[in-house]
């Protein structure tokens, strides 16, 4: 029996490790350094219908145990990715995960829609929550009647497993995950990078071109965690924790918390293997400690 | 229309290693040369590539240090970085002793195009903008082109490396600043005073120093109708074209950025924009 197995919605994952969008390209530019079959699954960067440049520059700013990014959710758009990156990914043996980007509700029906059609992905990740796009000033993810109208039409679209990814940049986190689970969602990743800014004091300009963008890394897994454990309060579907994993013991902290899987992101870029290896730690960490099945660790914190 | 992340292709000999530092050399207290034992890197890279290094065992800094690859020994299957210390990450590589292990991630980006049609080859280089140019120094000279070095500092004691183009058979023209070694004034001013060398000959131009130079130099070879090779330094988080951070403008109406990582670091002039 493999005792890491866990499941999102329909999905059986073979452990809970999975990449983060935007931080693993689309699979194949790890595969020199990784066996990406050993990993839960990956999570593609976002995919929207046409091919997006991106934000100007400076889009990184590196800060104490952390990252700014407002890459600006850049992609080669729906056809591309489905005519040079699908193929690569259809081979794998791990659960492909599609990011989806969107600045209207029907571009992201649409671009499901479209990959639907090509067919070979196990879900989709509907990315209301990216920081560094705001279209018309309304900024999808900050808003419940939103994000349930965007879960409700992908729902109408795709079986696949549909997982909300929420932002932390919210008045209230919970009532988001709400207005997603009764959309129809069936997995809530939580969370996206955190508004941040930093300021370069020698020509007294901000870091990047956009001014502010989103921080990601250790910096921000206090600020995750807790958001996992709002969102367990609020919504009884299963939740992928995000942000700043880095180590075994991270994993463990966010499963204790009520994640049922995780996401690594930002640490993939310092040691491309992490993904590979937390799931070797994972494995050796649940043998150690006699545990028979990973679920037994889900949710199991203990608050008085 | 041209693809938006066109190369985005895994490169094959990407590899994480662990490198043994067998020598460090300090040219001044701020400029250190480390070599580290990896035949993997000797003898897959080419000039104009660069490495990817995690200087410290924790997440300070969080992010790898991106260094090009600034000479390599196939044979005995070392290669060297040269750097200089200007903050946090170059501070701690430079604390690394011989002996040390390093986490290494390469070869990575592109390269030097050396192209047949050239019979000679200009080097300019402003600073540490040195550092690739002596690898690509080795290899035209291995592939019989003559080239010659314009190498421009702020003052002399900033000289490195020259000693390593001579032993080459690489000639060098020096421009300082404060006037205490070559030209006083900057490599611009001394690849304009050498004007004539450059236009005469049959030769490819290579470039890599800080970008207001390379802007300088891309508009003085578009005036001399020579086409020129630039290496560029950008901030950069991954290095093998994931996090899509590390952008330089482009040139092309339909694919407004490239990435250094991967569609560079080295750019023909042509493709790329560096004005502010
Ligand atoms: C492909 C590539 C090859 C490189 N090769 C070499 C090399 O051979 N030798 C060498 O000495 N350096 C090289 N660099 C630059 C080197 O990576 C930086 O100097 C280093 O990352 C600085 O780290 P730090 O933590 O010391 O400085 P930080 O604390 O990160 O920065 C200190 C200051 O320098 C500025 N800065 C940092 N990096 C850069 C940069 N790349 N361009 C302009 N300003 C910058 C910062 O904004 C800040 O103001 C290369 C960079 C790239 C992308
Ligand atoms: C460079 C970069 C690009 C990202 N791009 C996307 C994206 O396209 N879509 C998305 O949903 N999240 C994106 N993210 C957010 C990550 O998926 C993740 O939610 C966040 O970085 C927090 O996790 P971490 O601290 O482990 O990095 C990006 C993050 C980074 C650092």
């Amino acid at each position: 029996m493999n005792r890491l197995a866990v499941t999102i919605g329909n999905l059986e994952l073979k452990n809970p490790i999975l990449t983060a969008s935007g931080t693993f390209g689309y699979g194949e530019e790890f595969a020199a350094l990784i066996d990406l079959n050993r990993l839960g699954g990956l999570v593609t960067k976002a995919v929207s219908s046409e091919p997006r440049a991106g934000n100007p520059l400076p889009r990184i700013a590196e800060t104490t145990c952390g990252m700014l990014n407002s890459i600006g959710l850049a992609n080669v758009g729906v056809k591309n990715f489905i005519a040079d990156k699908l193929p690569f990914l259809k081979k794998l043996d791990t659960r492909v995960i599609v990011n989806i980007a969107g600045k209207t509700i029907d571009e992201f029906a649409s671009v499901i829609s479209e990959i639907e059609a090509a067919g070979g992905v196990a879900g989709y990740e509907l990315n209301v929550s990216c920081p560094n796009v705001k279209e018309g000033g309304m900024s999808f993810g900050a808003s419940a009647q939103i994000t349930a109208l965007v879960t409700a039409k992908a729902r109408l679209i795709t079986k696949a497993c549909l997982i909300v990814k929420l932002s932390p940049n919210v008045t209230s986190i919970g009532e988001i995950a709400r207005a997603a689970e009764a959309a129809g969602a069936d997995a809530l990743s939580v969370m996206n990078t955190v508004v941040g800014m930093a300021v370069d004091i020698a020509t007294k300009r901000p870091k990047l071109a956009t001014i502010t963008g989103g921080l990601s890394g250790p910096a921000i897994k206090p600020i995750a965690i807790a958001k996992v454990f709002e969102v367990t309060r609020s919504a009884k579907i299963p939740i992928i924790g995000i942000g700043g994993i880095m180590s075994c013991d991270d994993v463990l902290e966010f499963l204790i918390t009520g994640a049922t899987a995780v996401q690594v992101g930002t640490a993939n870029f310092l040691n491309p293997q992490i993904s590979e290896q937390l799931v070797t730690d994972l494995e050796n960490y649940c043998q150690q400690n006699n545990i028979q099945d990973i679920n037994q660790i889900i949710g199991s914190i203990q608050v008085k | 229309m041209e693809p938006l992340l066109a190369s985005s292709l895994p490169q094959k000999d990407l590899k994480l290693l662990q490198c043994k530092i067998i020598h460090k050399e300090w040219f001044t207290p701020k400029i250190v040369r480390l070599r580290f034992d990896e035949p993997h890197i000797a003898k897959l890279s080419n000039p104009g590539q660069f490495i990817n290094i995690k200087v410290t065992d924790n997440y300070v800094p969080l992010l790898r240090r991106p260094f090009s690859i600034h000479r390599v020994d196939r044979e005995n299957g070392w290669f060297e970085i040269l750097f200089k210390v200007i903050g946090m990450g170059t501070q701690a590589l430079a604390q690394h002793e011989v002996g040390a292990r390093l986490d290494i991630l390469g070869p990575l980006g592109n390269s030097f195009k050396i192209l047949s049609q050239n019979d000679s080859a200009i080097l300019i280089a402003g600073g540490l903008g040195i550092a690739p140019l002596l690898f690509l120094a080795q290899e035209l000279v291995q592939s019989k082109i003559s080239a010659t070095l314009f190498y421009g500092n702020r003052s002399k004691d900033e000289v490195c490396t020259v000693k390593d183009f001579d032993e080459l058979g690489v000639a060098h023209f020096l421009a300082t600043e404060d006037g205490s070694a070559g030209l006083k004034g900057r490599v611009t001013e001394l690849v304009a005073a050498k004007k004539n060398m450059v236009v005469q000959s049959n030769s490819m131009i290579y470039a890599c120093g800080p970008n207001p130079m390379l802007q300088r130099i891309k508009e003085m070879m578009e005036k001399m109708n020579k086409v020129c090779q630039v290496s560029l330094e950008t901030l950069m988080a991954c290095g093998f074209g994931v996090c899509l951070g590390c952008v330089v403008n482009s040139t092309s109406a339909s694919n407004p950025y490239k990435y250094v990582c991967k569609d560079g670091p080295v750019f023909y002039t042509s493709e790329i924009d560096l004005r502010e």
